[in-house]
């Protein structure tokens, strides 16, 4: 195997060519890199502040949000509960009202019934009179004979004296 | 027009002159027969009623026909009521007068309502109670109802003295639809 001898001109003209390449390069490329990293840094920066501030805006947002939410809970609760509360007010009066009713519904029937139960009591009392009346008219006009005519007359007629009247 | 009390106070007024002038049997004779003539004969009331024929004219006729067999205190007073224009009431204060002369003469009058006409003995004994009762001559005007069942009424005056069964009912029909029901 053969090994392969350095040459040193060769060595030096790569070497100062790679110094002038690494000088052009400083010269000319490596600013404009540099500031465009720079430039690049900075607005990554920049968006990733923005993107905080407004992860922060955010943030902020939501606890007004559910501060709102809470508070819209608690004036959707009161209002329930209002509306529960006069909804059984309302329902009570309501009950009382037909309770009220129901009472004088029924003690009116009960005056009704006792009035309608007087008044058949009085038609049955003046028909059983009649009845009785007719029946007694009857019996004394068909027993009356002369003789009891005439004796009727005589206790009139005896009947009759000072401060006396049989019916005036 | 009747007008009772018109009626009366003529009535009063014929009393008292009757009875002033000593007449009042021989008053109350004619006005009876008067009266029983005028009802009867409708042409004589007509024309004392009658607005055609002139006070006068009415007079004139009155006195040719009735003097001497009438009072004259009575034909003065037919002429008055003539004059005051009230010969339309004559029949209304000779009722009146004939119920005067009753009282003046202690008579009164009973309406006897019986269910039977009444028994001439009864209705002696009866005339003899009421006059004992009332102390006066009774006339009786008896008047026979079936509706009354039994018994009597008698009215008299403002009096009425009831003893008919049927009151005696009606009375008992009260009294039991007075009862309490219950």
């Amino acid at each position: 195997m053969e090994f392969v001898t350095p040459n040193l001109t060769n060595l030096l003209t790569t070497a100062v060519g790679f110094i002038l390449f690494v000088w052009v390069l400083a010269k000319f490329a490596w600013g404009p890199i540099l500031t465009l990293l720079d430039q690049r840094r900075d607005a990554i920066q920049g968006d990733y502040a923005a993107a905080e501030k407004n992860l922060e805006e955010a943030e902020q947002l939501r606890g007004e949000f559910e501060s709102k939410l809470h508070d819209i809970k608690v004036i959707e609760r009161e209002k329930v509960q209002e509306a529960v509360k006069r909804g059984e007010g309302l329902a009570a009066s309501i009950v009382a009202k037909a309770n009220e009713d129901a009472v004088q519904k029924v003690a009116k029937a009960e005056e009704d019934i006792e009035l309608e139960t007087q008044q058949a009591q009085l038609v049955l009392r003046d028909s059983v009179v009649a009845m009785a009346i007719g029946a007694a008219e009857k019996v004394i006009g068909e027993r009356l004979d002369d003789q009891l005519h005439r004796r009727l007359i005589q206790e009139y007629i005896d009947s009759i004296g000072p401060g006396s009247a049989p019916h005036a | 027009m009747r007008d009772r009390k018109v009626a009366t106070r003529y009535a009063e007024a014929l009393l008292r002159s009757a009875k002033r002038a000593g007449v009042l049997d021989g008053v109350a004779e004619s006005y009876a027969s008067l009266r029983e003539m005028q009802i009867g004969r409708s042409d004589l009331r007509t024309f004392l009623d009658s607005p055609q024929v002139r006070t006068q004219e009415k007079k004139e006729l009155l006195h040719k026909v009735f003097d001497g067999r009438l009072e004259p205190l009575l034909l003065n007073f037919i002429s008055l009521l003539l004059d005051k224009n009230r010969i339309e009431n004559f029949r209304d204060i000779g009722e009146e007068f004939a119920h005067l002369v009753e009282q003046e003469r202690g008579v009164m009058r009973a309406r006897v309502t019986t269910a039977i006409a009444l028994p001439a003995d009864l209705e002696q004994q009866l005339q003899a109670r009421l006059g004992a009762l009332t102390g006066k001559t009774m006339i009786l005007e008896k008047r026979v109802d079936p509706a009354v069942i039994g018994g009597v009424k008698v009215v008299m005056e403002d009096k009425i003295l009831d003893g008919t069964v049927r009151t005696n009912l009606d009375l008992l029909r009260k009294t039991l639809e007075k009862a309490p029901v219950r």
